[in-house]
């Protein structure tokens, strides 16, 4: 199949290669475009609210422990860039855990953590390469991104107001991209 | 304990120069509390420390974010080396009254030595053993990043 | 109460570290790490933190000796041992003129005693002064000296954290200099890219983007090949090569003829490697070079660090922060001693020999007409003993036997001397063969400058006193010197850095006030009295007399040489723990357990085909003799190559003798040889 855009044909796949691919491996992440982010901080306030018992904004804030948010919008050099866990492929934090605390899906790549087991030792927090492995202070524990289980989209991609987070596969974030450079070209 | 500070390594950077176990050693009458293998492996000083909850006597405790051994209720029984998940509590045979008996010893954070704190810290050579605010290590690494980023 | 601390300079390696002993009933009890120092924020190396052990080590010499003709050792006094070696260097002077007296500085005493010791050695009559910066980096002496005017590391070691891009090449730094590897981090942290070529996997090679691991000896291939490719692409820098160097005319013809293709086959290392190695050195904005013995140490030393100067004025990469190249010097003292002309060729602050107009102005500040020149260096007065042209050698705290290469021949020569003197803190292995040993005080026991490898000149008080009848070697020159009837004082370590502040100009404004109350020091050139230090060389022009740098051309092609089968070709270098002749860190068992014996390193595949198995005690063959190491398999050495530390013994009775033919370095790191299990 061909598409034509703005009177030139391309080949179907640079369009339709998300509809190529269906079955149960394959997976959405959380991507990142960085040129997108005005560092509003809504995707951390909604991280927070989400990892809060009552799940309301008004109840979180007077609960304890208090709700923290588990992904970091920085501001360096005037620039502000979100950072999230990228639940890597073969995670340097679960093979630093050595209490189990730290464990990996090994379809969905989704690394997640249980506070029971966790000893506060920050070996995760000293080898992950993002930094993004923080601690609670009253539990004083490690905590880290879930990407939301309970939800559909995680809390922080649907609070994003300028799309700098998008929750998609990754053929579907690669096309997105593909197709973003086509209409900026033509 | 939000703010103090607490060991944190970068175990990328470790060179495996030995120079944290020869001033380990030297500060603590031979007694070393640190090895390394590639990495430093030493006390992590856990916020939740397996060895405290295994200990019977209670004779371990974390003071100001440091776990120590109180010396005086310790039996060197060995129940904490089992519990430890790094192995940084170390067992040493020394000599009293003619017998080897076994001693217990682990990181203590260079406790009570006037010169500066952590001596490992302080002494290596390529910056794998940090000694510095949980919060301001964890924004250095997202600054990495940023940086990596930037050079494409 | 906390006991007094003072600040020492670390005895070791050249990075210059400082750090306090704490001092206690006049005994040192404890290191404490002075976090402000610039050169490594307090951080000491495993050789620093047992500095306590080398300083009441039970081995110490404590009183001169004499060793009669059996062996035996007989105690003398200070009297009598000066007394007699003046009458016999007298004596030998008389019988076969001065010619026949060595002299041999070192490079781990002070700035002042180096200084004396040269003038000691040039009023008495005799040229022959050396020391052991010709077995390091003479070649960058040399070769930087003409390139650039100066023969020294351009930028401080601070300044790497803000290179862009950091080519290391024949440097295992983080071995060596470990506080280097702290600012090569950071720099990496903050996006630089690291470029190592080594021909073996090493701690430095792993913090290294991209690793080349080259043939052993084709270092000046690659550079040449780099070079190459740079031009083609266009990524040379014209403003920098048109408006600050000369001499490019002739290294462009050589550069646009080199062949990668081939390069890539010669050197064994990937064609799109050396691609990568050469953009990002010329692309990025402030690139330095780090090289080290790896590159100094060949028959073509000179003309390899002549490469690496090319490569830095191709691209303009020098003299701007974050921009420069890097020598790394291997003694706490090895650039002063040069600086204060402990070379044969050179007068204090690099004044050639064969410069008459200079050198008079300089003897005449000794109320000297002239001084002989035409000196030996140590590799030549080691041939030049077995000729029988020189009978006595004075030495100066080093242990040539171990240092040396062929260690059979130099053993051969020191034990046919008339008279060999040595002045040490140890019994190394030539004080087995020597006719008088005279103790001497160790770093903390004497006051006095040392100059680190970034030029940095900093002061390191007495804050012990020497152990046992030892001295301060500044006593013992002056001593001699009384003896031998040069002068009649012994001058004190402040009056004679302010000799040396007259005499040489680099040092102009180094004066004993100024570096006493700083424990950071002054980095020369400091010509006068209120210059802060000149950290970044050449920002404005370059040292030489037209104040532009100059290219030198090398045609690498030309000394490309096969390797024979079955022949292996030794690298030799240096361990952690260890440092230089091993006559120090081997006796102090906190560093010495980690590596207790020689051991070589062989790669898996070789080791299979001859039946070597890890832990066997094998025969390495060398051109003249051979000796036994045990074998340690791994492939962090390439196929055809060996490795051995060269902090014991063995190591160098198997590197030739064959020299550079400008800087007279050996070349160390490329001995063919062969290896077989033992008995086979």
């Amino acid at each position: 199949m061909n598409v034509e855009i703005k009177g030139i044909r391309f080949f179907a796949w640079v369009v339709e290669e998300s509809n190529y691919l269906q079955g149960e491996d394959r997976m959405k992440e959380i991507f990142v475009r960085i040129e997108r982010c005005v560092g509003c901080h809504s995707c951390e306030l909604a991280c927070a609210v989400e990892h809060s018992r009552s799940k309301n904004l008004y109840e979180a804030i007077y609960e304890i422990p208090r709700p923290k948010r588990r992904l970091y919008v920085e501001q360096m050099e005037g620039r502000r860039i979100p950072f999230l866990c990228r639940h890597c492929e073969d995670a340097p934090c679960v093979r630093a855990c050595r209490t189990n605390a730290l464990l990996q899906d090994p379809v969905t790549r989704i690394v997640t953590h249980s506070p029971e087991r966790c000893i506060g030792c920050w070996l995760c927090a000293m080898t992950c390469p993002y930094g993004v492995i923080n601690r609670e202070e009253e539990r004083r524990i490690a905590i880290k991104c879930d990407r939301c289980p309970q939800r559909e989209e995680p809390a922080c991609v649907k609070a994003c107001l300028t799309g700098a987070l998008v929750f998609l596969e990754e053929q579907d974030f690669a096309s997105l991209v593909r197709r973003e450079a086509i209409s900026r070209t033509f | 304990m939000g703010s103090s500070l607490r060991i944190f390594l970068r175990p990328e950077r470790c060179i495996n120069c030995y120079a944290c176990e020869v001033a380990c050693e030297k500060t603590h009458e031979g007694m070393g509390n640190i090895k390394v293998q590639g990495v430093p492996l030493v006390c992590l000083h856990c916020e939740v420390p397996p060895c405290i909850t295994s200990c019977y006597r209670g004779a371990l405790e974390i003071k100001e974010g440091i776990v120590v051994i109180r010396k005086d209720y310790c039996t060197n029984c060995g129940i904490c080396v089992l519990s430890c998940p790094f192995g940084a509590i170390m067992v040493t045979e020394v000599e009293r009254d003619g017998k080897k008996i076994p001693r217990i010893h682990k990181c203590d954070g260079c406790w009570e030595r006037p010169y500066g704190f952590a001596v490992c810290a302080l002494t290596c050579p390529s910056g794998a053993i940090g000694w510095e605010r949980f919060e301001d290590a964890v924004v250095s690494k997202r600054e990495k990043v940023y940086r990596l980023y930037l050079r494409g | 109460m906390r006991d007094p601390i003072s600040s020492v300079v670390c005895p070791y390696c050249g990075a210059g570290c400082r750090f306090g002993l704490v001092i206690k009933d006049g005994r040192a009890r404890d290191i404490c790490y002075d976090s402000d120092h610039p050169v490594a924020q307090g951080a000491l190396c495993p050789k620093g933190n047992s500095a306590l052990d080398l300083l009441y080590h039970p081995d110490r010499l404590l009183f001169p000796y004499r060793r009669d003709s059996h062996g035996r050792r007989h105690r003398i006094s200070w009297d009598e041992a000066l007394k007699t070696i003046s009458t016999k260097l007298l004596q030998i002077r008389s019988d076969f003129g001065p010619e026949a007296v060595g002299f041999l500085a070192s490079a781990k005493v002070s700035n002042e005693e180096n200084y004396l010791f040269q003038k000691l050695a040039r009023i008495f009559g005799s040229p022959n002064i050396d020391h052991c910066a010709r077995l390091c980096h003479a070649p960058s002496i040399v070769a930087l000296s003409r390139s650039f005017g100066s023969g020294a590391m351009t930028n401080p070691i601070k300044d790497l954290e803000n290179a862009r891009c950091i080519l290391i090449i024949g440097s295992n730094f983080a071995e060596n200099h470990p506080v280097v590897s702290r600012w090569v981090w950071n720099a990496r942290d903050r996006g630089a890219y690291i470029i190592s070529v080594d021909p073996r996997v090493t701690p430095t090679t792993k913090m290294a983007h991209l690793h080349l691991m080259i043939r052993p000896g084709t270092d000046g291939l690659l550079l040449n090949a780099m070079m190459a490719q740079i031009l083609r692409e266009g990524l040379e820098n014209r403003d920098f090569i048109r408006s600050r160097t000369e001499g490019f005319q002739e290294l462009e013809p050589i550069l646009r003829s080199v062949n990668i293709e081939k390069v890539s086959k010669q050197i064994g290392v990937p064609l799109g490697d050396i691609i990568t190695a050469a953009r990002r050195y010329a692309n990025s904005s402030a690139s330095s070079i780090i090289y080290c013995m790896g590159v100094t140490q060949h028959r073509s030393g000179t003309d390899f660090v002549a490469s690496c100067a090319n490569l830095a004025l191709l691209c303009g990469h020098i003299g701007r922060s974050g921009a420069g190249v890097f020598p790394l010097r291997g003694q706490n003292n090895v650039q002063g001693a040069s600086d204060m002309g402990a070379l044969s060729e050179f007068l204090p602050g690099y004044v050639p020999v064969g410069d008459v107009e200079r050198r008079r102005s300089i003897v005449s500040l000794w109320n000297q007409k002239d001084i002989p020149v035409g000196g030996l260096t140590i590799t030549e007065m080691v041939d030049e003993i077995l000729s029988g042209k020189i009978r006595a050698l004075f030495v100066l705290g080093e242990n040539p036997l171990v240092s040396d290469p062929s260690g059979a021949e130099t053993e051969r020569a020191l034990s046919r001397l008339d008279l060999l003197v040595l002045e040490d803190i140890f019994p190394t292995e030539t004080a087995e063969l020597a006719h008088f040993v005279l103790p001497a005080a160790m770093w903390a026991e004497k006051s006095g400058s040392y100059t680190n490898t970034e030029r940095r000149v900093q002061w390191s008080p007495k804050v012990l006193d020497p152990q046992g009848e030892s001295k301060p070697d500044l006593w013992i020159i002056g001593n001699l010197g009384r003896w031998l009837g040069i002068w009649e004082s012994i001058p004190t370590p402040e009056e004679v850095l302010r000799e040396i502040n007259k005499v040489v100009p680099l040092y102009g404004g180094i004066t004993p006030e100024r570096l006493l109350g700083r424990r950071e020091g002054l980095i020369w050139p400091c010509p006068e009295e209120n210059h802060p230090g000149s950290p970044i060389l050449y920002v404005e022009r370059f040292n030489r007399e037209n104040g532009l740098a100059k290219f030198y051309p090398y045609d690498a092609d030309r000394d490309a040489t096969p390797t024979e089968e079955d022949t292996f070709s030794l690298i030799t270098g240096r361990v952690v723990v260890h440092y230089n002749s091993g006559s120090i860190t081997r006796r102090i068992e906190a560093l010495s357990r980690y590596e207790p014996k020689l051991e070589v390193t062989i790669h898996p595949k070789d080791a299979e085909k001859l039946g070597i198995r890890a832990g066997d005690l094998v025969t390495v063959r060398g051109e003249r003799e051979a000796v036994d190491a045990i074998a340690k398999i791994s492939s962090q050495v390439r196929e055809g190559s060996l490795f051995m530390p060269f902090h014991f013994p063995e190591a160098n009775r198997l590197t030739p003798r064959d020299l550079d033919p400008l800087a007279r370095i050996p070349s160390f790191k490329d001995a063919k040889c062969k290896i077989s299990t033992k008995g086979t």
